[in-house]
């Protein structure tokens, strides 16, 4: 099951010399050659001999973990002498072990972090799995950090990452399919789904994206997630990563299916609707009132961190009609002196704004916070008093960047300062019509996407009005007793609401 | 072609969006200066035109969707071909898909013509006909999922300026209605006809009938939708007749937009500058449902690839609209139109209902002698 | 598709340099904020405008410009030759009308601005005795900015109710009514350092025919409108001694009266010999009297609001007659009659023949609510 796409492949290109290649040499010397042959007689490949039984070791000593190779295998075997390899099997203590009789397999068991045991004659080998850990410990949420709830993100690993999610759902119908990606790196990518819950359909859609991708590598679920969505080319995802097991736990119990990429801390999940981008877990975890409030402010955020600065530009460029009297000397005050247009002053400072993020980003913490006082404060107030731009665009520019980033998702919050752009230009050409145009064109582009076949803009459209509790708002939890409509749940209740509402 | 039209289960539409598509196509481009063509007809009394024509349109809706139950799912197109047979029925069927177009026409042009006399008097006609175009065409060729639901974003986001009504009900003086009727009952009647140009789109359900899933429940919905607007079109023009002077109220041309005039918030004033960009959300779905009922009658009559149709249409809407260039055209066309509009809506349906009736009948009899 | 996505790109682009609308930035346009309109010579009109233009350096926010012009229209495009921003007039919050034009060309400046899109229908109209340029060209230190100035003594004074509202769009829908004629308050320059409202112009059709006083601008708005919060001061020669005013050398009673609450009814009781019945009931605070009677008799009490009721019928009826003898109707009893009668087809000039002999009966209904906080 494991290989069977590699082996597939492999036997389609070199289909019948092959066949007698492939059987392991029962020779030691023979055995040793064909190994190396085909890992290219890599610098790591080590042949260790055990004293006294005519077994050989062959493994890569940077995979395997050389305290488990000593203590449980070297250890068992040494100075017994075994006359098959099932004898050996039954001496180790090794948990993940088989025999097989093909050099392929061989292969690909050593390059995954298996040692494999060869018996001087015997027409099979065993392979054992004793990979070494090597990755750092779990560590808190750094990128969706939250006061309240959980503090522990996934890490590199994806059995630990694994183990994380069995640990929040201990439910048999927890499904785990493993399925390879990318021809060369054969990374493993974890298909996760609750069984009875999530809709078969969507989990056979998905299986088959994964599997028809046809790639060289996979690193990271980032470029997965491009290549599994519905339309790539537009600038919203579709799917959602994240770095936190419990808010991917709490999703997969509202019927999401989920995808894990081995070698990377951040999980896919799917469908996700555009909405769910401006949720934050922490929502789940304060009361309802306060979930709700949060949840306007963030919306409220996102058209202002949109739309702020090219009102600004569309009314100073167009429609001087729409400023109020007492708006409007302090307005032309700041304007008087600044030497460009509104929407080149407005694009020179959400540049600026730009550059300091990222470079915020990219420097080491502690460099990084000083830089956005350099950037703030000195060279705010410079731009001001050289007359470069108005002071007022500055609080305008500054507070639609500090709303982008109430967004609680990282990559969404990069793909609202992003829209803002195009919007500025199109009011500083047009004003208020070009504003209302990009919001037009944005609001059908919404419309026409989906994600695993579900619409985006659920659960506003098409209109799911029990969705609606859980949505810009949140009702409190005896409201919400049904899993979202989104999913298309095969089990569509979460709970019982009339047994929860009896408290006492 | 077949008669009857079954859609593919994914394009279809729950019934109650049914509300949201007749609501929004008929609140389209006459909300915005309505009150004044019917004021000239029935004077403080236009209010009650607008109720009459509310009720004789939930008469001609009944008529409608009791002709579409004879046929289970099909629509219009099919129904002609039934009805008329081959050829006269594909002309019916060109006559009602070049109706479409003509009103796709009219409500893009007069939209236009709002934005260049408030807004931009020197930006080119052929610029905003495209920029609007371009949105239409990216919506519809997203199929009539999209279409919806632009308008029922279109609906439940412009709710706002429902609020804006507050600010023009200060300065009203509500002896402006007195005294009631006063006009004689033909001007009234005739401000009544007056409404058609405004009340018009209804009968996208001749089209739009066979995506909505449960078809029992069309009649309630559609009748919610057409009561909702009456009451919309009549408190407008409540508000019109009570807010301006009769000499006012027969000189000014956009009446709602004047009305937003005096809208002024601490931090925006003249919030008609901001309700006209708005009105582009109001105008693209009404524009996008047309084009595609014509679109869909060109690929169920002559069974012709939709999508290639969706950019001929446009282009052809956009340089009919570059010749529709100034005040006196428009409001000669419009005039036009809304006549041709009432006998289309409001008289042909009654024709069609009786012609399915006596075609049943006569089916009936056959099937009974045989 | 790509190819398709390229065009784009360029259809976009060409758009950008093609159709681009004509930008009115803020710092590069001259904002009208009040302008004034007299009469010149041989027909022609002059304008007085207040430039909003704000220069970093300069030492006053605002610029005077003078022109002449035959046209309302003309007038900017013979402006803008004075100026180094094209003027626009989308933030005109005053408009003012010199004695002479006032009388003949209000309702052609009135309608010219209205068409105007641009211009909000909030902007106050007033009339100014003398010349609205003199008044623009007021030179005082406290008053920099001479528009900013009387935009908000206009708007305070109308907030407090203490001048009527006349915004453009009140007065052309008092024009435009068939039984209304419009007004419009005065002002007046008044020391080369004060600008101070005096009263209210009336108007018979666009004609100005005679004009009323600030305290009789209240008693208008009495009959005309409601009072919420206003306020006023009554002097009269009272009847009875008890109320005599002490302080006064003619004996003269002097009252203040505060958060005056009215509303009045307007009927049409004779629809042959035209008779009207206007009932006016009216509660207030009383804050001042200079006479010592004490109130706080039930008897004394009623005889202070039957004293204060007559005055106040007194000064309607004045009114009333006031504007029936310049035929203006400002209380807008041609509209009572119309709504009244039905079928009357009321037209301007039917109501101007009509008004005149028209006979109003008065009736003022006067309740004192509380005296401040002691008694």
């Amino acid at each position: 099951m494991f290989f069977k796409k590699t082996l597939s492949t492999n036997k389609q290109e070199k289909e019948k010399s092959k066949d007698a290649d492939n059987i392991i040499p029962t020779n030691r010397e023979r055995m040793s050659l064909e190994f190396r042959r085909r890992l290219q007689n890599s610098a790591d490949i080590v042949e260790t001999e055990v004293p006294g039984t005519g077994i050989t070791l062959f493994y890569f000593h940077t995979l395997i973990d050389m305290n488990l190779l000593h203590k449980d295998i070297i250890e068992q075997i040494k100075n017994q002498s075994f006359h098959s390899i099932e004898n050996i099997m039954g001496q180790l203590s090794v948990g993940i072990m088989d025999k097989t009789n093909q050099m392929d397999k061989v292969i690909q068991s050593a390059i995954g972090g298996h040692v494999i045991i060869h018996l001087e004659g015997a027409d099979k080998v065993i392979y054992a799995r004793i990979a070494s850990n090597t990755g750092r410990a779990l560590s808190n949420a750094i990128n969706e950090s939250q006061v309240i709830g959980p503090q522990i993100a996934f890490n590199e690993s994806l059995s630990t990452n694994l183990s994380l999610i069995r640990k929040y759902i201990a439910d048999p119908n927890l499904s785990i399919e493993d399925i390879r990606v990318g021809k060369r790196t054969t990374t493993a990518v974890s298909l996760i789904h609750i069984h009875g819950i999530a809709n078969q359909q969507m989990v056979d859609i998905l299986r088959d994206r994964i599997k028809k991708i046809n790639m060289d590598g996979l690193i990271d679920s980032s470029v997965l997630v491009q290549l599994i969505e519905d339309n790539s080319l537009s600038i919203f995802p579709q799917m959602v990563l994240t770095e936190r097991p419990d808010r991917i736990c709490s999703w997969l119990l509202m019927g999401k299916l989920v995808v894990m990429v081995d070698g990377s801390p951040q999980a896919i999940a799917c469908p996700q609707s555009f909405l769910e981008y401006f949720q934050s877990m922490e929502d789940k975890n304060v009361n309802w009132q306060v979930a709700t409030f949060l949840r306007l402010l963030r919306i409220f955020a996102l058209f202002l961190s949109v739309y702020f600065t090219a009102i600004y530009v569309a009314s100073l460029t167009f429609h001087y009609e729409v400023i109020p009297q007492t708006l409007l000397i302090p307005l032309s005050e700041s304007r008087a002196r600044v030497p460009f247009p509104p929407i080149m002053e407005a694009l020179i400072m959400e540049f600026f704004i730009e550059l300091l993020r990222e470079a915020a980003a990219r420097l080491p913490t502690k460099v990084g916070q000083s830089m956005g006082i350099v950037g703030g404060i000195v060279i705010g107030t410079a731009a001001v008093d050289a007359g470069f731009t108005s002071n007022i665009l500055i609080i305008i520019v500054a507070l639609g960047a500090l709303a982008s980033f109430t967004t609680p998702n990282y990559s969404m919050g990069n793909i609202v300062r992003v829209l803002r752009f195009p919007i500025i230009v199109l009011a500083g050409f047009w004003g208020f019509y070009g504003i209302m145009f990009g919001f037009c064109f944005i609001l059908i582009h919404l419309l026409r996407q989906s994600s695993l076949g579900t619409p985006f803009l659920t659960p506003f459209y098409p209109p799911r009005l029990a969705d609606w509790k859980n949505s810009i708002i949140r009702l409190p939890l005896t409201f919400t007793a049904k899993r979202p409509n989104q999913t298309r749940p095969e089990d569509v209740d979460k709970y019982n609401p009339s047994v929860a509402k009896e408290k006492e | 072609m077949d008669i009857q039209y079954q859609p593919k289960p994914q394009l279809l539409l729950s019934t109650f969006l049914v509300f949201f598509i007749i609501h929004d196509i008929q609140v389209g481009v006459g909300i915005q200066g309505f009150q004044r063509i019917i004021f000239l007809e029935a004077k403080q009394d236009a209010w009650i035109s607008v109720i009459l024509s509310g009720i004789l349109t939930h008469m001609i809706v009944f008529i409608m969707i009791k002709t579409l139950q004879y046929y289970g799912s099909s629509d219009i197109y099919g129904i002609h071909h039934d009805i008329y047979g081959k050829w006269i029925g594909r002309m019916m069927n060109c006559l009602y898909i070049f109706y479409c177009l003509v009103t796709s026409l009219v409500i893009l042009k007069n939209y236009i013509e709002v934005i260049q006399t408030w807004m931009f008097p020197q930006v080119p006609t052929w610029f905003l006909s495209i920029s609007l175009l371009l949105l239409v065409v990216y919506g519809v060729t997203g199929g009539i999922r999209v279409i919806v639901g632009v308008s029922f974003f279109n609906i439940v986001l412009s709710m706002w300026m429902l609020g804006l009504i507050g600010y023009p009900i200060r300065y009203s003086d509500y002896t402006h209605f007195l005294p009631i009727l006063e006009s004689n009952i033909p001007a009234i009647l005739k401000g009544t006809f007056k409404m058609t140009f405004t009340v018009i789109g209804f009968e996208i359900l001749y089209v739009i009938y066979p995506h909505l899933k449960e078809k029992n429940k069309v009649q309630k919905f559609a009748h919610l939708a057409i009561a909702i607007t009456t009451i919309l079109y009549l408190l407008l023009m409540l508000l019109a007749i009570a807010y301006f002077s009769s000499g006012q109220l027969e000189k000014s041309i956009w009446v709602t937009l004047s009305l937003f005039k005096i809208v002024k918030l601490p931090f925006i004033e003249r919030m008609e500058y901001i309700a006209i960009a708005f009105w582009m959300l109001i105008i693209i779905p009404n524009i996008m449902l047309y084009l595609w009922a014509a679109v869909r009658g060109m690929n169920r009559t002559f069974n012709i690839n939709e999508s290639n149709f969706i950019w001929i249409f446009s282009l052809i809407l956009f340089i009919s609209s570059l010749f529709l260039n100034t005040r006196m055209k428009i409001n000669t066309f419009n005039d036009k139109f809304a006549l041709a509009a009432f006998y289309l809506v409001y008289c042909y349906p009654i024709i069609l209902f009786v012609f399915v009736l006596i075609k049943k009948k006569i089916k009936g009899f056959k099937e009974k002698q045989i | 598709m790509i190819k398709k996505r390229i065009l784009a790109v360029y259809l976009l682009a060409f758009f950008n340099l093609t159709g681009c609308a004509e930008p009115q930035i803020l710092e590069e346009i001259g904002l009208i904020t009040t302008i004034g309109y007299d009469e010149g010579e041989k027909g022609l009109i002059k304008g007085t405008a207040v430039e909003l233009k704000i220069e970093p350096d300069a030492k006053t926010d605002i610029k005077i410009v003078e022109t002449q012009a035959y046209s309302v229209r003309g007038l900017n495009t013979s402006a803008n030759k004075k100026t180094s921003k094209r003027l626009l007039a989308g933030q005109l919050r005053v408009i003012l009308l010199g004695e002479e034009l006032a009388h003949q060309r209000m309702l052609h400046i009135s309608d010219t601005l209205a068409k105007d899109p641009a211009i909000s229908d909030l902007s106050y109209l007033s009339i100014v005795e003398g010349e609205a340029r003199d008044l623009l060209n007021l030179q005082d230190p406290h008053i920099p900015n001479i528009g900013l100035h009387l935009f908000r003594l206009i708007e305070q004074n109308t907030k407090d109710e203490i001048m009527p509202s006349a915004t453009l769009q009140e007065v052309l829908h008092r024009y435009y009514s068939a039984g209304r004629d419009p007004f419009i308050p005065i002002l007046k320059k008044i020391d080369n350092s004060e600008v101070k409202f005096t009263g209210v112009g009336i108007y018979k059709d666009d004609r100005l025919v005679g004009r009323i006083s600030t305290d009789q601008s209240f008693y208008l708005k009495l009959i005309n409108d409601k009072y919420k919060a206003g306020s006023t001061e009554l002097i009269f020669m009272s009847e009875s001694p008890k109320l005599r005013g002490l302080s006064h050398s003619e004996r003269k009673t002097v009252i203040s009266l505060d958060t005056i609450h009215s509303n009045s009814d307007i009927k049409l009781v004779n629809k042959k010999n035209l008779e009207f019945d206007i009932k006016v009931k009216l509660n207030a605070r009383l804050i001042d009297i200079n006479s010592d009677i004490d109130l706080t008799k039930s008897s004394n009490l009623k005889l202070f609001e039957k004293e204060v009721s007559k005055e106040m019928e007194k000064r309607v009826e004045n009114l009333i007659a006031y504007c029936q003898s310049k035929n203006s109707d400002i209380i807008g009893l041609g509209e009572v009659y119309r709504f009244s009668v039905r079928n009357s087809k009321l037209t301007k000039k039917k109501w101007h023949e009509m008004y005149p002999n028209a006979k109003v009966n008065v009736k003022v209904d006067f309740t004192m609510m509380r005296s401040g906080i002691n008694d």
